[in-house]
């Protein structure tokens, strides 16, 4: 996947677990967790559908890479297939 | 299931989850979700808790089930949408029946309602003019979901209600349901309890899986195969061992050790700290115990003329919530009709293929576990033979009348459960159905990997529980071990 390919992949989970929120103009840099609602526990599901559906496991340790869409990116594209 | 297989002794699991009741089997799914190494343990030989299901006779009783809460779904986040969700679960496979209408029936005073909140307030402004607009503000200072446990121990329902009704009995109308659905304190009920309950049953509403209560224990068992993680029945959790304030291992019924990073106990808070050791304050344990006849009936409901899915009753014109002298409570209780749920003309098509329309009728009244312990068996048989017809005596009175000696006609198999089932089933203290009144909102216990989840952390009715397993799961996942 490329890296807009996997920016695209974050945000078909978020459409699924926050489908009232605006994504359209959400910024790579500025944490999600600043600029659209979602609370942790709706961070863990996106920690969930990644391994459902690219069997990518995400331990514990590495929650804070993914908590911008830069961020994303960058942990996920290797993984990806 | 897979009685008699054990866990490894020699894994290092991130989480053990103690009970599969509805919060421990919530709990354990999540974690494998979130690629967790999880084992769920129960004593008992099959899931479910306080709300399980067992044969009798060739036939299958759900225990408890009267309805779930929380049936509107349409907003995503609805509470029962979004933790299924979370649980990889999609609405439709619970193939929700919706109730039609449910009753409170206080002495004289009635009230009906649906699963629109707008059918109650109509139902309010009908009988109670002057009060609709004190409803209205009442409804709207309900605090949300998130909010509601930031309110417990912020005083009681009937202050809150008193500050916006002046009617004792609408009052007491309006109380009913959520407290006999869920407070675990007698007399009144904490206001987050009561805000939460109120949300769930009155302007959620109330449905039942078409299978009964197996459908959502069977799909959260699935779900859990499926992500990997293991259960295992007839494994019960005899103490923990506990080095510089944490369990470090638990001691199963068999005597094997297991070791664990996190432990989520759904056991009931004092039943969960008594495994380390530490004993029960005295009035800790909760004083809400149930009785529940259950009867069989040739034909529909409609034959009888019985049309609410629940009715909550008290003979006299203030409901009764604590715990009897006696035996059981039978002037206040609730009455649930399980075929009325679904769509009436589903209904009306008569029976499946090959299979008789048959009609049950629960009757669930407050009783007294010491009592019911005390009995020896003679006693306890004939007991509950007395106590079903008292019950039934009383429950009959609110519901449509049929012919003298039409019931016991049509009757094909009857059966009754006391605190004392309870006990052998759950282990909860005290035969306590709604668990401590002193809550752990926040779920925590002196032990700093130990975190207790269900009945005991708030998480009151099964979708309560559901909810609480996924928070307790989720607070655990992101936590440092
Ligand atoms: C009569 C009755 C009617 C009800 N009606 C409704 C209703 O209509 N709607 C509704 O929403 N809710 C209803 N409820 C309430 C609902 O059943 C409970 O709130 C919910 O199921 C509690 O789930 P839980 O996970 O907190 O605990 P539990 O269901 O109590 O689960 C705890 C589990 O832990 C196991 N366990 C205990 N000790 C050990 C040990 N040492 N080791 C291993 N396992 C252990 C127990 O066997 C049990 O399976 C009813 C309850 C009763 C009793």
């Amino acid at each position: 996947m490329t890296a807009d390919q996997t920016r695209q992949a974050v945000l078909d989970i978020i459409t699924e677990i926050a489908p009232d929120e605006d994504l359209s103009a959400l910024s790579n840099d500025v944490p999600l967790r600043q600029q659209i609602q979602l609370d942790s526990m709706d961070f863990l599901d996106i920690v969930m559908e990644l391994r459902k559906r690219y069997g990518i496991e995400v331990p514990e340790n590495d929650y804070g890479k993914l908590s911008t869409l830069q961020g994303c990116m960058e942990y996920l594209q290797p993984k990806l297939p | 299931m897979p009685v008699g297989r054990h866990p490894d002794p020699g894994t290092l699991y991130d989480a053990v989850v103690i009970g599969a009741g509805f919060s421990g089997l919530a709990a354990a799914v999540r974690f494998a979700s979130l690629g967790r190494k999880v084992c769920l343990l129960e004593r008992h030989t099959i899931p479910g808790g306080l709300n399980s299901y067992y044969s009798l006779g060739g036939r299958v009783y759900d225990v408890g089930l009267h309805a779930l809460t929380n049936y509107n779904t349409g907003d995503a986040r609805a509470p029962l949408r979004r933790a299924l969700r979370r649980l990889g679960l999609e609405v439709a496979d619970l193939g929700l029946d919706p109730q039609t209408t449910s009753r409170i029936a206080l002495g004289e005073a009635e009230l009906v309602f649906s699963n629109d909140p707008a059918f109650l307030e109509d139902g309010i402004a009908a009988r109670y003019p002057a009060e609709v607009d004190g409803y209205r503000r009442m409804v709207q200072a309900l605090p949300g979901y998130a909010d509601a446990a930031e309110m417990a121990g912020r005083g009681g329902a009937r202050e809150f209600l008193a500050r916006h009704l002046q009617s004792e009995t609408l009052r007491e109308l309006l109380l009913m349901p959520p407290m006999l659905y869920g407070s675990p304190t007698e007399d009144d009920m904490d206001f987050g309890v009561f805000a939460a309950l109120f949300r769930a049953i009155f302007l959620e509403g109330l449905c039942r899986p078409r299978g009964g209560i197996r459908t959502l224990i069977r799909l959260l068992l699935r779900r859990l195969r499926e992500e990997g993680g293991e259960s295992y029945f007839g494994c019960g959790v005899r103490r923990f061992e506990v080095e510089d304030g944490r369990i470090s291992a638990l001691v199963l019924d068999d005597g094997t050790t297991l070791q664990a990073r996190r432990v989520l106990s759904s056991i009931g808070l004092h039943e969960t700290l008594a495994l380390a050791g530490t004993a029960t304050p005295t009035g800790a344990a909760g004083r809400i115990s149930f009785a529940e006849t259950f009867t069989v009936f040739s034909g529909t409901p409609a034959d009888f003329a019985w049309k609410d899915g629940v009715v909550f009753f008290s003979r006299g014109p203030r409901f009764i919530y604590h715990k009897p002298d006696g035996l059981v409570e039978p002037a206040s209780g609730v009455i649930c009709i399980p075929e009325n749920f679904g769509p009436s003309e589903g209904r009306q098509e008569g029976p499946q293929k090959g299979r008789r329309p048959e009609a049950s009728l629960r009757i669930t009244c407050l009783a007294n576990h010491e009592n019911w312990t005390r009995l020896s068996e003679d006693d306890y048989r004939l007991e509950k033979q007395r106590c079903f017809a008292e019950m039934r005596r009383v429950a009959l009175d609110f519901l449509a009348r049929p012919g003298a000696g039409v019931l016991e006609a049509r009757t094909l198999a009857t059966d009754m459960f006391t605190p004392r089932t309870i006990v052998k089933y759950t282990g909860h203290f005290a035969g306590s159905v709604y668990g401590t009144p002193a809550k752990s909102w926040k779920g925590v216990t002196p032990f700093a990997n130990l975190r207790v989840c269900g009945t005991d952390q708030g998480g009151l009715g099964v979708v309560g529980a559901v909810i609480s397993g996924l928070w307790s799961a989720d607070l655990m996942a992101l936590s440092k071990t």
